[in-house]
């Protein structure tokens, strides 16, 4: 065999031990990627499934979560003097504890339509209530509320807030009767508001102070009027100052002073979340 | 507590102290301010008023064995306290002026 015959062979067996060397790789690259992408797919599986877990346990959580005791005091307003529910403090607005019936914040807990009730629920009074059926107080205090029903008292109130323009005034404003002494940097609040007449409606520091108007946690009325019979339920948390007294300013309710104003305000209710307190004293 | 600035109603507020702060926020001068105490305000105003000066301890000794002149002199301050808890308009200044 020729010198030239050998070289030729040697490298026909290079190039064939060649094909098969990549043919090998790519078996390999392919036992891997498939590996690969079944782990992948194993470990989105995973992920997902805690993520689900994790969202069912939220989604459960805020439903089930322990509410603190209420830092406002007097929230059903059973205790009245002049007409103002004790601890509320206000400027530049008017406020005046009115009967759940108002507004149709609650109707009557009876078997009949009484003949003095009123179709719309703007128009309910306590004379002139809205009916909202068989023993039925309607959605927010179905069976007992402030007024009566079932497991209900009868001495509660609502808050009615009132005011005219004016663009002199340095507040327009409600304080609530919250605890004394808590050191804080954010408040919960819940409750119900319904805005009549006024663009817009704020929870926070300072809020309805002079022109600033509402601020922090702000309700407009167009958002009221979209509620049932325009009950707006109220769950949020808003920033304030780092303080220990938020029964001042840290923490009111206020309106814009160029506007008239008429809103209502029911069951309110403030707390403070743990991230927010480097440990509370409540007075 | 009812506020007035200026002759003019300012707002009402659970207490003095939620007053003062909120009327420092406005920077409204003290001397621009009156207060007027809400009935049952007034009420409790006046018998912390008065148990200060004569706690319920002293007023029984003094009723016990107290002189005239003692007991007439605790009678008046607390006749007077009570008068101003009873006015239309008791402003708490005028509270802290009933001395016995």
């Amino acid at each position: 065999m020729s010198i030239e015959t050998e070289l030729q062979n040697v490298v026909a067996a290079a190039s064939a031990l060649n094909q098969t060397v990549r043919g090998q790789i790519d078996q390999i690259n392919a036992t891997v990627g498939s590996a690969i992408a079944n782990n992948d797919a194993r470990t989105s599986n995973a992920i997902n499934g805690m993520n689900a877990t994790v969202n069912s346990y939220v989604a459960n959580a805020r439903g089930e979560y322990l509410l603190p005791p209420n830092l406002i005091a007097n929230s059903f307003m059973t205790e009245v003097e002049v007409g103002i529910p004790v601890g509320y403090s206000y400027s530049g607005v008017q406020i005046e504890a009115v009967h759940p019936y108002t507004q149709a914040f609650e109707g009557p807990y009876i078997p009949e339509r009484p003949a003095t009730a009123v179709d719309d629920p703007n128009l309910a009074t306590l004379a002139n209530p809205f009916f909202y059926g068989v023993y039925y107080k309607g959605p927010r205090l179905g069976r007992g509320g402030l007024g009566d029903g079932w497991a209900g008292i009868t001495n509660g109130h609502i808050l009615k807030i009132t005011a005219s323009p004016d663009s002199t005034r340095s507040w327009s404003s409600v304080w609530f009767p919250m605890a004394r002494a808590a050191a804080t940097e954010r408040i919960g609040f819940r409750g119900f508001i319904k805005i009549v007449q006024g663009s817009r409606a704020g929870f926070g520091v300072d809020s309805g102070l002079a022109s600033y108007g509402p601020m922090g946690h702000v309700i407009t009325k167009q958002q009221t009027d979209a509620a049932p019979q325009g009950w707006m339920f109220l769950d949020f948390v808003v920033g304030t100052s780092q303080v220990t007294q938020p029964l001042t300013s840290n923490f009111v309710l206020g309106f814009d002073r160029s506007e008239n104003i008429e809103a209502y305000l029911a069951l309110p209710y403030a707390y403070i979340p743990a991230a927010a307190a480097p440990g509370i004293v409540l007075e | 507590m009812k506020v007035f600035v200026d002759q003019t109603f300012f707002g009402e507020f659970a207490s003095q102290a939620q007053a003062h702060a909120v009327l420092v926020q406005s920077e409204i001068a003290p001397e621009r301010v009156q207060f007027e105490a809400r009935p049952n305000e007034a009420r409790r105003l006046c018998a912390e008023h008065i148990s200060v000066h004569y706690p319920e301890w002293k007023q029984l000794n003094l009723l016990r064995a107290g002189t005239k002149a003692q007991k007439d002199q605790m009678t008046a301050f607390i006749d007077a306290c009570r008068a101003w808890s009873n006015a239309e308009k008791p402003n708490p200044a005028d509270l802290a002026d009933i001395q016995p």
